[in-house]
């Protein structure tokens, strides 16, 4: 019994320090997910007038045409992709570089007009998912931070179950239900933070696993993993990964010109280079190979790039990446869904889980409940601590007095620090703290009842 | 009932072992390239030494440096430059092992669109060339066809800045 009070106790602590030092960004993460949860229908409010036609039409503008209209208008606009709906009442979008901005372009098949360009950057969902992804910062230390949250996030979970977990049998009230008897005592934010916290856990930590492939340090972990299992994406599996080369060969017409040097006569016949395919002929074969709209055709980056065909889709299942060569409308590459590994196919459910879009409205409000649930857990551990605080102290529990239980807590603690390496570099800057600052400054030392 | 277990157990492992090699990634058919399987196209056209402006087409399709003999049919298309509904078809035929011909005479000189049409069981591919025919046309083709490679040349050197 007193070996069980010295592990709830060492386990409370680091609880207690994860928690204190990773709610706001928590709370940020939650706030930010919340609102890009719900994308589509804001920005289909908002943009409205971009993102739908005032009159579906009878008969369609070619896509060719679209392009040639787009340019004509735009001389110096340059295309790198179009991206073709499935709702009739959808526009053509373009992927544009305006002014050397990255922008969209949105077009009216029917009509030919062109709607207007947007700055990439400056959308509703462009902005919530840099406060998501990086706290609205630049750089690359803004995003590792966010995933340092993210997988303590992860810590204070399996942390906070334990800690939940029944020690009296019977304990409905506490456990499962809150206890509303002293409004505003210690109990009533204990069971505001545990209880809510032990339904949301599985969805918790759902988002957070279902994060982490995107991650800038674990992701490519889990990427490894994934290719040493063979469960991966095949090559050329997605538009993220690397592309091939078209195959027809482009022969330099001019660096073959004999008579140019020499006195030979001028033939009287010449042929010149290939010519690119035109995006009609590219939404030829998409429509052949029966590519499932809406998706997006990459016009090639020069001339020895391909054409990609990727689908859009809202919900995984069948998604397809082509790549094509640019001259002969060759199909070089042809992943689908089907041909994805295991892992990768756990990981493409799981980003449409993250994003709410894999079981319509009901994940969006899935994923909702657990944000607001995320956000009332931090608010309501944050008054337990002020419950708890006391003149002088920051209101940590103290130290085990079995010191073989601190170290068995911080061998678990750095398992979780090798699985995820963030959390193991944040452990041994702790650490390092701790032997070198806090034991050694006594106001320190009694602050944080170390 | 000890003997029944075992005789379950190996197709039970074979069971789980084949399951497990379902789930991993399903390579799709590749090439030495790690490409799908494809055709390669060489597109020419040759003036024809016996007729002034007559024209040979040539398609050569190969299957990973194989010729490749069974296109169901190949076919140019052939159109003055910003004219296309000016377009007259000529069917190739297999001259030799993946090689497929046809010519032309034209009467007009100028500079002209052919794109080849292949059609096989599989593939469908369709490249096209612009050619020149006349002396005039072949001087004005030339000079457009470096216009556009020293373009090319810019862009792409501006893509690596």
């Amino acid at each position: 019994m007193k070996a069980q009070t010295s592990w709830y106790q060492a386990v409370w602590r680091w609880h207690f320090y994860a928690g204190i030092i990773f709610a706001p960004f928590l709370i940020i993460l939650a706030f930010s997910g919340s609102m890009y949860l719900f994308k589509p229908q804001i920005e289909g409010h908002l943009y409205k007038d971009l993102l739908t036609v005032r009159e579906v039409g009878t008969s369609l503008v070619s896509p060719t045409a679209l392009m040639e209209k787009v340019t004509s208008t735009y001389p110096e606009l340059k295309i790198s992709s179009v991206t073709f709906p499935d709702q009739p009442k959808s526009t053509v979008k373009m992927s544009v570089e305006h002014e050397g901005i990255a922008s969209t372009l949105y077009a009216d098949p029917y009509s030919g007009h062109i709607l207007g360009i947007q700055d990439n950057s400056k959308t509703f969902s462009a902005y919530f998912k840099k406060m998501h992804s990086q706290l609205l910062m630049n750089g690359t230390w803004p995003n590792r931070l966010v995933e340092l949250s993210a997988c303590w996030a992860f810590i204070l979970t399996v942390t906070g179950l334990y800690l939940w977990w029944p020690r009296k049998k019977s304990a409905i009230w506490g456990t499962f239900l809150p206890r509303f008897k002293n409004r505003g005592s210690r109990t009533f934010w204990r069971d505001m933070h545990a209880v809510p916290a032990f339904w949301l856990s599985l969805f918790i930590l759902i988002l957070i696993a279902t994060g982490l492939p995107w991650s800038g340090v674990l992701g490519p972990q889990i990427d490894r993993i994934a290719n040493a299992t063979n469960t991966n994406y095949p090559p050329y599996g997605t538009v993220y990964m690397e592309k091939p080369d078209s195959v027809t060969v482009a022969k330099d017409v001019a660096d073959n010109i004999p008579w140019a040097a020499e006195n030979i006569p001028v033939p009287s016949s010449i042929s010149g280079s290939y010519i690119q395919l035109d995006m009609n002929e590219i939404v030829g074969i998409a429509d052949k190979q029966s590519i499932q709209k809406p998706y997006t055709i990459s016009i090639p980056q020069d001339a020895r790039g391909v054409y990609t065909i990727s689908t859009d889709h809202v919900r995984p299942g069948s998604d397809a990446t082509l790549h094509v060569d640019q001259y002969s409308g060759a199909i070089l590459t042809d992943v689908r869904f089907a041909d994805y590994g295991m892992m990768a196919k756990a990981i493409t459910y799981g980003i449409a889980l993250h994003e709410g879009r894999l079981f319509g409205i009901f994940n969006q409000l899935l994923g909702l409940i657990t944000c607001i649930g995320l956000i009332l857990i931090s608010i309501s551990s944050y008054f337990m601590w002020r419950k708890r605080k006391t003149n002088g102290r920051l209101g940590a529990p103290n130290k085990p007095r079995d010191k073989r239980t601190t170290i068995g807590v911080l061998i678990i603690m750095l398992i979780f620090g090798i699985l995820m390496p963030l959390v193991g570099l944040s452990l041994i800057v702790v650490l390092i703290l701790d032997l070198l600052v806090i034991r050694n400054v006594r106001p320190l030392k009694h602050w944080f009842s170390a | 009932m000890f003997t029944i277990n075992r005789a379950i157990r190996v197709p039970f492992i074979v069971l789980i072992l084949a399951f497990i090699c379902g789930c991993t990634a399903q390579v799709p058919v590749s090439d030495r390239n790690g490409l799908k399987p494809h055709l390669n196209v060489d597109l020419q056209v040759t003036s024809a030494t016996d007729a002034y402006h007559t024209n040979k087409f040539s398609i050569f399709l190969t299957q990973e440096d194989v010729p490749y003999r069974d296109a169901a049919q190949v076919q140019f298309e052939v159109w003055p430059e910003g004219n296309k509904d000016a377009v007259i078809k000529v069917d190739g035929k297999q001259s030799s092992s993946g090689l497929y011909t046809a010519s032309y005479s034209f009467s007009e000189e100028g500079i002209y669109i052919v794109k080849g049409h292949v059609s096989t069981q599989e593939y469908q591919v369709m490249p096209s060339k612009r050619f020149a025919v006349g002396n005039e046309a072949v001087e004005e083709l030339i000079a457009q066809e470096q216009a556009s490679e020293s373009e090319m040349d810019h862009t792409h050197a501006e893509h690596h800045h």
